[in-house]
């Protein structure tokens, strides 16, 4: 009981919950495929690019304690290309293939055109508190309608402050531990039942056997009374004649 | 509960907080559905066989322990 317990409250407390911070679009259960063939576009996460960021052991390493800056800049592939109407950006955070977190900045007056910008400020708030861990997250670029223009993903590994998050696991895998350390220590409560011993001292006072004795019991009322740890398990039979 | 049973439910747990943790300190990701899965049922599974092991094997020395003594002063 003890250990699930301590497993159903692990995956409440350490598996963030869904928590769109802007206008969300339902739960996307796979990230959006990246590239487009008409435009091309660049994110940058507080000044820097996060197109190197693409792998997760290449993540880009956050905290949450303030806020963050996410510009979006855009251009038609070529010159000669039809010019493009972006009506909003979006920032989505992935975990377990569920859209934890997802962030739209909608253009008022979107307008045809060969380039430009969109920016994003993000005030995670209490985010800061439950996201912990390595994120998939996609930037993407849609039409009016709402169409995926252009789509970038890459990786952040966030902090929560103080490590709050990585007390929990901890604390579970002690949990645990101490579960085998009580195995382990069980045998020393499961001891051998004490065998039946005899009480030489007080064989006279003790409450007699049954009133009919074996035939051979008067054999051994010729020896002594039997001494502490000699007796064997017909020490209760002696009975002086 | 034996310590089999013992073994194999702390072990699911460890397996499954491991990945967990794993995800928090950056050594795996978790993102996508499909290898997030692997990666917890992968590690309940692995969790389950060590730990059933280590279980069973206390269990065993356990028992040992407490075993009732031979029969050696009945003989006549």
């Amino acid at each position: 009981m003890l250990l699930a317990g301590a497993v159903l409250l692990g995956i409440l407390l350490v598996v963030p919950v869904s928590f769109p911070v802007a206008t969300a679009s339902g739960l996307v259960l796979r990230p959006a495929a990246s590239g487009s063939g008409t435009l091309s576009g660049n994110v940058t996460w507080n000044g820097g690019s996060v197109a190197r960021y693409d792998t997760p052991s290449a993540a880009l390493e956050i905290t949450f304690d303030h806020p963050i800056d996410v510009r979006y800049y855009w251009n038609t592939s070529t010159p000669t290309s039809p010019p493009v109407t972006v009506g909003t950006a979006r920032l989505q955070m992935f975990y377990f293939g569920i859209a934890l977190s997802t962030r739209d900045v909608v253009e008022q007056s979107p307008v045809p055109g060969h380039t430009g910008s969109l920016d994003m400020s993000w005030d995670p708030g209490v985010l800061q508190w439950t996201l912990a861990g390595v994120y998939l997250v996609t930037a993407s670029l849609l039409d009016p309608n709402g169409s995926t223009l252009w789509s970038q993903n890459f990786w952040i590994h966030a902090t929560a402050p103080y490590g709050i998050l990585a007390v929990l696991p901890i604390l579970l895998v002690l949990i645990g531990l101490y579960e085998l350390y009580e195995v382990a220590i069980s045998g020393r409560y499961a001891r051998r039942a004490p065998a039946p011993k005899s009480a030489p001292a007080e064989s006279p006072r003790s409450p007699p056997g049954p009133s009919g004795a074996p035939p051979g019991a008067a054999e051994p009322a010729a020896t002594p009374p039997a001494e502490p740890g000699t007796a064997g398990g017909d020490a209760p039979s002696q009975e002086s004649p | 509960m034996s310590a089999l049973t013992h073994g194999i439910g702390s072990g699911i747990a460890l397996g499954i907080v491991g990945a967990l943790l794993a995800q928090q300190l950056g050594f795996i990701e978790l993102s996508n559905i499909g290898p997030a899965l692997i990666y917890l049922v992968g590690g309940a599974l692995l969790g389950a066989v060590v730990f059933g092991a280590v279980g069973w094997a206390l269990g065993r020395r356990a028992l040992a322990r407490s075993a009732p003594p031979p029969d050696a002063g009945t003989s006549d």
